[in-house]
């Protein structure tokens, strides 16, 4: 660790309103739904994520930890899952042949999705008692954004200047 | 932390690296389902369709004609390497321009086909795009596709004339996919050039066959799921020649090959 990087404390269970435990938990529920909804090219998830995000980010820095961990996990497997359908398509009109390195991709991105679905429901289930859940990568990733105290953050209130003569 | 991020990262590529590689190596869903059907089984499913079939056709025999298939059959088995199978390769009359492949490499040629092809080589083209079909095993495929193993493997049970009647109507329609055409062409253009024989005569007699009946034409079944002719012809002018390919003449007079149907007709 770098020595000028603090971070802020990070909030107790009994110290989240309920509210923020929902909205947190909300982050990861709504994925589910967004993703049934993006099929088959998987982008309306991403801007439901998105937007998401940006109507709760400022709520507290429980529920941004949540909703920013649960946008990034899914970038990649969104990606991974509109490649497999482009890659699917090309083969089909291209009468290519369906390689074993198609059916490994098409494998890896069922194991992808299993895992992300996974953690998302474990995720939100911590999330609901208060609690923090730190997905591989993405887990420290969003902490590190999140939670890091930034030099400008130190004055956050703006002094509102004369104008200069 | 950046530091441990940047590990985490790596770690979640590898684990996704590792899975796509593994599955790619090692397909955990075989597509075999021909395996099921070994090549003794299919050369047993040929002999019933066969005697099914040629119950209601007729073999075209003559001397010039016979020796003719024997020099051309004999070319192309000679460098098609390893077979688990017998061929037997028979002209049957048959006014379409035609060649069905059966199981356990049977292969009917029309007379007509040996009437429009204008060389022995051409002909030769067609046979070794019909030796792709049973090479690559096509003909197990589109049965186990049409009908499903399970009554597939019921005929070797039961002796039943119906199943094997209708067997022998899916075997003989020709009719594969484009994939299996597009496979069995470059196994006929591979074949070709191993025998000594220039592959680009599958592109004239595919140029001639448009040509004469138009794109498809229904007689032309064994074309009709092309993978449209014109690429077909391209793909045979395409392919690339080794630099020691040394073209060889098939010791075939085809013109009286031809006639001596004729006068078999006739007679």
């Amino acid at each position: 660790m770098m020595n000028e990087v603090t971070y802020h404390q990070l909030p107790q269970p009994d110290e989240i309103s309920e509210r923020e435990k929902e909205d947190a938990m909300g982050a990861y529920l709504m994925m589910f739904a967004s993703i049934g909804a993006g099929l088959p090219l998987p982008i309306i998830n991403m801007i439901a994520a998105i937007i998401y995000y940006y109507l709760n980010r400022s709520k507290s820095l429980f529920v941004k930890f949540h909703a920013l961990q649960s946008l990034l996990s899914q970038f990649p497997t969104s990606i991974m899952n509109a490649a497999a359908v482009i890659w699917s398509f090309r083969i089909l009109i291209t009468e290519m042949e369906f390689s074993d390195l198609w059916k490994g991709y098409l494998i890896m991105v069922v194991v992808a999705n299993l895992i992300y679905f996974i953690f998302s429901i474990v995720a939100a289930v911590k999330a609901r008692k208060g609690r923090f859940y730190y997905f591989l990568f993405f887990g420290k990733l969003t902490y590190d954004h999140v939670y890091r105290v930034r030099a400008e953050a130190e004055d956050m209130s703006t002094v509102n200047q004369p104008p200069k003569i | 932390m950046r530091a441990s991020i940047f590990r985490d990262l790596l770690i979640l590529l590898v684990i996704f690296g590792v899975i796509w590689a593994a599955f790619t190596y090692f397909p955990i869903f075989p597509d075999e389902k021909v395996l099921e059907i070994p090549v003794d089984k299919e050369e047993k499913l040929g002999e019933l369709i066969m005697e099914e079939l040629m119950a209601d056709m007729e073999e075209t025999n003559t001397p010039a004609l016979d020796s003719a298939i024997y020099v051309i059959s004999e070319t192309l088995l000679e460098n098609i390497g390893l077979t688990d199978y017998e061929y037997d390769i028979k002209v049957v009359n048959n006014e379409d321009v035609n060649a069905i492949t059966l199981p356990g490499g049977n292969i009917l040629i029309f007379s007509g086909l040996i009437e429009f092809v204008e060389s022995a080589e051409e002909l030769s083209a067609v046979v070794a795009h019909e030796i792709g079909h049973v090479e690559l095993r096509h003909v197990v495929k589109k049965l186990i596709k049409e009908l499903g193993l399970t009554i597939l493997l019921s005929v070797f049970t039961g002796n039943d004339p119906v199943l094997i009647h209708e067997i022998g109507k899916i075997a003989s329609s020709t009719v594969f996919d484009r994939r299996q055409e597009k496979k069995a062409d470059e196994y006929a253009l591979e074949l070709l050039t191993k025998s000594g024989i220039n592959p680009r005569i599958m592109a004239s007699f595919f140029r001639r066959l448009s040509k004469e009946y138009g794109d498809i034409h229904e007689s032309l079944e064994f074309l009709s799921t092309h993978p449209n002719n014109n690429s077909r012809i391209k793909n045979a002018l395409q392919y690339k020649l080794p630099e020691d390919f040394e073209e060889k003449k098939l010791p075939v007079d085809w013109e009286r090959v031809k006639a001596s149907l004729n006068t078999h007709d006739n007679s």
